[in-house]
């Protein structure tokens, strides 16, 4: 059975240009159908439409626009009402915002029965509840249906999502990067999950900017430029043969192909970490970190979300002072030294943020910005450099006057960099620089702070959750858990002979695509 | 061809600030223009000496020579208003700058200081808070006396922890900022970045508020002149001369009305200007 026929659908706000252009598609049921495509590239609204939640200002216009078998074109707002949560579910990305903070599980879940099944009695429900979320693989689903989101975890909390896109068993399931804010390995097991729901004849639209995270799933590929569809196609197909430049450039990315870096050859030692530790309360967030940095070199220190990572970064930029073990920085005492003293010493030592927005005063212009980073100049020598440091990071200079929300994602983390550049450190300390960028920007960022550290021979300390990120950027390679560092060793090394269990599962779980450099041995369930 | 048009979803689109609110803001300067000229030249706006009694001429209703109309004593009530608002305007912003000076040093004192003194300092405005602010000031006035700049003193002080409040919030947020800590990671001397980050955002919120309290403090102020516990007749504040109107509402009913619609304007002003910075700082 078709569950969704779309046809020239049309999508625009106001008197604005469409943002989704002529696009036509089919879902069958038992069948995936990803939209792959960046932000803007129009993913989201076109899914938000299968469910009439265009938006109040939005106009669509579509030749056939079939969902559910019946013609929703002139659907009215109870119309889309009875539909939604009965024959197309939603699985949105973040589940600590989708779900009501102040409700419980099984009531999030059992909503949607509730309305749509109205002569349910509460014990029915009270079943069907218990039922689903062992579906979706809640474990002690009695315990969980009577606990609130934020005492779930993440994958937890996603599964719990799923579970009331699912209870009412609708035919069509729509999951808008519904592992986006995951970790590795809790991807992996949500992309299973939905991966079962497939296999129970269910039909799946799955949305997301990563080719890598579809191309297991989907069984067809739609990928999305600018508001259009540019190709689309069985997943072997665009995958083994694609065909328009921009899914080339998609793939490219998702297989982690970019220019090959000279062999490291080592130079003297700037940072050193040893034996650091630090707790807060009575959890234990760095238990015993030892690392060093060499001039030139990068290394990849890897870990999911609350494994240390970013405390240690605090730490070594000398934001937050270790309990235990002591910081040098070129060969000088770092931590436990008085903000004074270590102040003239900053700017051998600089921070690249996950979010850029957040780095910048927002009253601030971008000038201004990075002039700060260059204390004692002046007038016309300061505008110089700024303009060479904007041209450094490939931005022009007209972009001094802007303030950063008027930038986009990519341009913000060029102007970040530009002024972690401007005290010409020798050390850069990266942490998620390119988490909360789109991919092919992702790319772009990651190929300019490798130029720019073979160009100024900085040495640079990578923090990131994602195996892709350090494979092609690093030399060595650290892999932190529960506040240790569990593997360590050179990058090549570590992705072909794991020594520790957990590493091994990481790099099993991140979903890769056939002709990665590094392909997965075995398969991880 | 495209068959048919539709919009769904219940979302309303969010309130933006848009030209009406440049409109507002250009408004309302304009008229705090006019009330600071009011207030540095009284002579060149008013016909009459605000203080001239005209035995011929009491009780005259609002006309071309008197444009107001006359009070009791025959003098001019357009021109007792334009010398009033020095009394009264002035007392409304002195309250407004010792609320503002002082909660900012409350403000800043709790967020700076210990877990235990940001504890103190935060039940002290609660309690601060319980009273209404016209009974506080009412109590200030009794331990220190009547007068114009006793009321301030009493209007400010009442009005203290709400300015405490929001300048201590504003401040732990700001320097917890990831832009503050950037400062910091440049090496930019402590001084340096309070004076350049720290300080510009959190005034922003407390130029809105205090545009807003303003107004506030111009009406309360009014309302203790009328009680009698601020200057005393003769002087044209404009409390003053609503009390003394008021016996003659009946029959001379613009001795009264004319100070009250000036208060009420001098509020509108101060709340139109106040809520079109705050919809411009939303922005």
């Amino acid at each position: 059975m078709t569950l969704v026929e779309v046809a020239g659908l049309e999508v625009s706000f106001g008197h604005e240009p469409p943002v989704v252009h002529d696009i036509s598609f089919t879902i069958e049921d038992g069948e995936c159908l990803a939209l792959v495509g960046e932000s803007g590239s129009g993913k989201s609204v076109t899914a938000r439409t299968l469910l009439g939640l265009a938006g109040e200002r939005a106009r669509v216009r579509a030749r056939t626009l079939r969902v559910g078998g019946a013609d929703a074109r002139n659907f009215s707002h109870r119309d889309w009402q009875r539909l939604r949560g009965k024959s197309v579910g939603m699985v949105l990305q973040d589940a600590l915002v989708s779900l009501d903070p102040l409700r419980r599980i099984e009531d999030e879940v059992a909503e949607s029965i509730r309305l749509h099944q109205r002569d349910s009695t509460r014990a029915e429900r009270h079943q069907r509840v218990l039922e689903v979320l062992t579906e979706v693989g809640v474990p002690e689903p009695e315990l969980r249906s009577q606990q609130y989101p934020h005492q779930l975890s993440g994958g937890l909390r996603q599964r719990a999502l799923i579970a009331s896109a699912v209870a009412t068993r609708p035919d069509l399931v729509i999951a808008d990067e519904p592992t986006t804010a995951l970790d590795v390995l809790v991807q992996h097991q949500i992309l299973r999950l939905l991966e079962e729901i497939k296999e129970q004849g269910r039909g799946l639209l799955l949305i997301s900017h990563d080719l890598a995270v579809v191309a297991k799933l989907a069984d067809r590929i739609a990928v999305m430029l600018d508001g259009r569809i540019v190709e689309t196609g069985p997943t072997e197909r665009i995958v083994g043969s694609p065909e328009h430049p921009y899914t080339r450039t998609l793939l490219d990315i998702a297989r982690g192909r970019r220019a090959q870096r000279p062999p490291y050859t080592g130079g003297q030692t700037l940072l050193d970490v040893d034996g650091v530790t630090k707790d807060f309360g009575e959890r234990r967030a760095v238990a015993g970190v030892s690392l060093t940095l060499r001039a030139g070199e990068t290394v990849g220190l890897v870990g999911e979300s609350g494994s240390g990572k970013s405390t240690l970064a605090r730490m070594v930029m000398g934001l937050t002072e270790p309990d235990e073990g002591r910081i040098l920085l070129r060969g000088q005492p770092w931590s436990g030294t008085p903000e004074r003293a270590r102040r003239a010493q900053r700017r051998h030592i600089q921070l690249i943020q996950q979010d850029p927005q957040a780095a910048f005063d927002p009253r601030h212009t971008v000038g201004r910005i990075i002039a700060e980073a260059l204390p004692g100049q002046r007038g016309a020598r300061r505008r110089a450099r700024v303009t060479d440091l904007l041209a450094t990071v490939g931005l022009d200079a007209h972009l001094a006057r802007r303030r950063p929300h008027q930038l986009s994602g990519g341009q913000r983390q060029r102007v970040a960099i530009a002024r972690a550049l401007a005290p010409q450190p020798e050390v850069l300390i990266c942490d998620e620089p390119v988490s909360a960028l789109d991919v092919s920007v992702q790319a772009q960022v990651l190929d300019l702070l490798s130029e720019l550290q073979q160009r100024l021979g900085i040495a640079l300390l990578f923090i990131t959750h994602d195996l892709t990120v350090v494979e092609q950027t690093s030399d060595r390679l650290l892999i932190m858990k529960d506040g240790e560092i569990v593997e360590e060793g050179l990058t090549k090394a570590a992705f072909e002979d794991p020594q520790h269990p957990y590493t091994n599962a990481l790099l099993q779980a991140a979903p890769r695509l056939p002709g990665s450099p590094t392909a997965p041995k075995g398969e991880l369930r | 061809m495209s068959a048919t048009t539709a919009a769904f979803d219940t979302a309303r689109p969010r309130w933006r600030a848009t030209r009406g609110s440049h409109i507002l803001l250009a408004i309302s300067t304009l008229a705090v223009a006019l009330i600071v000229a009011l207030l540095l030249f009284p002579g060149v706006f008013a016909p009459y000496a605000p203080d001239t009694n005209d035995v011929q001429h009491t009780f005259s209703p609002p006309s071309s020579t008197h444009y107001l109309g006359t009070d009791q004593l025959g003098r001019d009530v357009f021109s007792r208003l334009v010398y009033g608002a020095r009394y009264s305007v002035t007392t409304g912003l002195v309250a407004t700058a010792i609320a503002v000076v002082a909660g900012s040093l409350v403000g800043l004192t709790a967020a700076a200081g210990s877990r235990l003194a940001d504890a103190l300092i935060m039940r002290l405005t609660d309690v601060w808070m319980a009273f209404p602010e016209v009974l506080l000031a009412l109590l200030v006035i009794a331990l220190i006396g009547t007068g114009s700049t006793q009321i301030a003193v009493a209007i400010g002080v009442a009005a203290v922890p709400y300015y405490g409040r929001l300048v201590r919030g504003q401040a732990l947020a700001v320097t917890k900022a990831e832009y503050v800590e950037a400062a910091k990671i440049l090496g930019v001397p402590a001084w340096r970045y309070v004076l350049r980050h720290v300080l510009p955002n959190v005034g922003g919120p407390v130029v809105v508020l205090a545009s807003l309290g303003t107004g506030s403090a111009i009406a309360a102020a009014a309302g203790l002149s009328l009680l009698g516990l601020g200057p005393l007749p003769p002087t044209p504040e404009w409390g003053v001369m609503l009390a003394e109107g008021q016996t003659y509402l009946a029959n001379a009913w613009w001795i009264a009305v004319f100070p009250g619609l000036a208060i009420v304007v001098v509020v509108l002003i101060s709340t139109m200007l106040g809520r079109s910075l705050q919809a411009r700082s939303l922005r």
